[in-house]
């Protein structure tokens, strides 16, 4: 499962890397095909269940502008890690525990990541350039491409 | 492919509009070709890639800016469709009526003008989401409280434009506003209530002001840019207690309503309680494939194991206590009295609940203001990712909820959907919204859905029942249900429109509104 899952998740960068090079019309059967990806059969196993982070305000505060006080602001309510943040229960259900909390992933490149902020994944809607400049993109991109 | 020019609207026009934007608000802050993605429906249910898609973004940050926009959309005769976060996403998101509208993106203004903790209020731009305001709130040790929906990314105006609802005390959104600032369609600014009146104090402690009370035409309509408005906010009570009953029949929601409309008239329930459907809670901490790997809805044999595994029922009453320990118990006595003798009933606060991740502890954060995105969980239900709201409004009668849910559930099951609903109890009505989640990505599903939807609309409204709020897909559809006296409310909305918008610039098709250049015999 986790082979298989692994190869669906390169296709998906590739495919991605495709999407960058062409237009934005070309781009998104291929943003398509990664999300088809991304919801491959599911783990029959009950999930970890993790206890929901107290506050948010018990972790210490990020610089205030820096991609990890974005990540805070714009992402964390979705992919902090617990099962009652969406985001991380459906990569926990699909790619698996490893993958599930964004933060802790080794696997994210930079372009990736702004190109999903963008465009949306599954059930994520993408973010406006109004809501995650593209400066503020950046860092958010640069961040969670060297979290470790 | 590119979004299409708005009809009526040449290729010059809207070039010339665009720069002249641009000059506005600066070229950085104008959204166009592959810009423009994050402002498309990400759920889209059209299968026809030209409609609902936006051609540009505009995005302005004050209220001079805004006027500025709309001085200039009339020039060129440009559409505008102007949305606060543009996170209402069950509804349509960012994405316009008609293709080719420019959006107009208020997210930039986001200021909190004012949080009074003497009086319960705040004044806020349409930028504010839930989270801003609630961090400002605790970061200020202010002791107030703020009602949210279950979007916490959401914008606290826009929301309460829409008519959205949420689980405190204080859960009906526009029935708390008082005071706007809206630009008009020709690019004046007014200000309502006691704003109009120099100097004045009381803008946001009271709403009627003298001569016609006009805040409600703002909202889920096309007659002007809101750009301030004032929120009331409950202050922070002396306890809290959340509790959960659940029911175990399906057939049990004809008894619980009947029971609720008296508690909830009477102001013994005091919030924005909810009555909601198993595989909506459940799909708050389980995915479908943990139980079931059939296609189609879930089969009742399997509902009985989801029931037992998350100690909850087919039905389930999420509600709070507000007040001093003693109005707590009193009201609490009250309200287990009314459901005890039902068969199979079960109390719950959450020191009961078994699991860590639940649906009490997760709706006790709600049910005190905490913004937070977890109920979205549902989305991850199937795997789709897509999904839409339809949402009639009934009596709190038992026959009209077991009427009503027999008619959704049945059609959404025939369609091979799960049925995901929750009856809102309002002050007086039921809000009986179903969250029908389905794969975006998939044409068949999504035609399979758009035909659904238009049968719901169609059959509710052969019984008398009306949608309170819609996608973008259905906004002429369901106008044309709220016909009495041959379509006499909607002709009177078309009046206001001419008079205020007599170039149709702002939203066309807002609430199935079109100014009189694009309106159909």
């Amino acid at each position: 499962m986790t082979r298989i899952l692994s190869f669906a998740f390169l296709a998906g960068l590739l495919s991605l890397a495709a999407a960058c090079g062409g237009s934005s019309d070309d781009a998104a059967p291929e943003a398509d095909s990664a999300a088809t990806a991304e919801t491959a059969p599911a783990a029959a196993e009950p999930q970890t269940e993790t206890a929901p982070q107290a506050t948010m305000a018990a972790a210490p505060k990020p610089e205030p502008g820096s991609g990890a006080d974005i990540f805070a602001k714009q992402c964390s309510w979705c992919h902090a890690p617990g099962v009652d943040h969406p985001g991380t229960m459906q990569l926990g259900a699909t790619r698996g525990e490893d993958f599930a909390v964004l933060e802790e992933r080794e696997d994210l490149n930079a372009d990736y990541v702004k190109y999903i902020v963008r465009h949306g994944l599954n059930a994520m809607p993408p973010f406006k350039p109004t809501a995650i400049t593209d400066a503020e993109l950046d860092k958010l991109a640069n961040y969670l491409a060297a979290a470790d | 492919m590119a979004a299409p020019l708005p009809e009526g609207v040449s290729a010059e026009a809207m070039s010339s509009a665009l720069d002249r934007f641009a000059r506005i608000v600066g070229a950085d802050w104008v959204f166009t070709e592959d810009k423009i993605t994050p402002y498309e429906d990400p759920y889209t249910i059209s299968n026809d890639e030209t409609e609902h898609r936006p051609y540009a973004a505009v995005a302005p940050a004050s209220t001079e800016e805004v006027q500025e926009i709309v001085r200039v959309a009339n020039e060129f005769g440009v559409p505008l469709w102007p949305v606060s976060r543009g996170k209402n996403f069950a509804y349509g998101g960012a994405a316009p009526v008609m293709s080719g509208t420019v959006v107009l993106d208020m997210n930039r203004m986001n200021r909190i003008l004012e949080v009074n903790e003497e009086f319960g209020y705040a004044l806020v731009e349409p930028g504010v989401s839930y989270f801003e305001l609630y961090d400002y709130i605790q970061e200020k040790g202010l002791k107030l409280w703020i009602d949210v929906p279950d979007p916490g990314w959401g914008s606290v105006v826009g929301n309460a434009l829409d008519h959205g609802i949420g689980y405190t005390p204080y859960g009906d959104h526009f029935a708390m506003q008082c005071g706007m600032e809206v630009v008009l369609p020709n690019g004046e600014v007014v200000r309502t209530g006691m704003g109009a009146m120099p100097g004045n104090n009381t803008w946001q402690l009271f709403k009627y002001g003298y001569g016609p009370y006009v805040d409600g035409i703002f909202s889920q309509s096309n007659f002007g840019v809101v750009t301030k408005m004032g929120i009331w906010l409950m202050p922070e009570p002396a306890g809290y207690r959340p509790y959960l009953i659940t029911f175990e029949n399906e057939d049990d929601i004809e008894t619980v309503t009947e029971r609720l409309r008296p508690l909830k008239v009477a102001g013994v329930i005091q919030n924005g309680a909810t009555v909601r459907s198993l595989v909506l809670d459940a799909a708050i901490t389980r995915t479908k494939s943990q139980y079931y790997d059939g296609d189609g809805p879930i089969p009742p044999s399997v509902a009985k194991t989801m029931m037992a595994d998350l100690d909850l029922g087919m039905w389930n009453f999420c509600g709070a206590l507000y007040g001093p320990p003693p109005v707590m118990d009193t009201l609490w006595t009250a309200i287990r009295d009314s459901f005890a003798d039902i068969p199979g009933v079960k109390f719950y606060f959450p020191e009961d609940r078994r699991h860590k991740v639940d649906l009490l502890l997760h709706r006790a954060e709600t049910m005190k203001g905490v913004p937070k995105l977890t109920e979205f969980n549902f989305l991850n239900w199937d795997g789709g990712g897509g999904h839409v709201g339809f949402s009639p409004v009934s009596p709190i009668t038992g026959k009209d909820a077991i009427k009503q849910y027999n008619m959704v559930s049945s059609r959404v099951r025939e369609y091979g959907f799960d049925y995901m609903g929750l009856l809102a109890i309002g002050w007086r009505d039921l809000h009986h919204v179903t969250v029908i989640v389905y794969d975006k990505t998939d044409p068949d599903e999504r035609k399979k859905l758009d035909e659904l939807f238009n049968i719901l609309v169609d059959e509710a409204a052969a019984e008398g029942y009306g949608e309170y709020r819609t996608h973008i897909r259905y906004m002429d559809r369901i106008a044309k249900t709220y016909s009495w006296n041959d379509n006499a409310l909607w002709k009177m909305h078309e009046t206001i429109k001419d008079a205020l918008d007599p170039n149709g610039i702002l939203a066309p098709g807002k609430s199935g509104i079109w100014g009189k250049n694009r309106r159909k015999a």
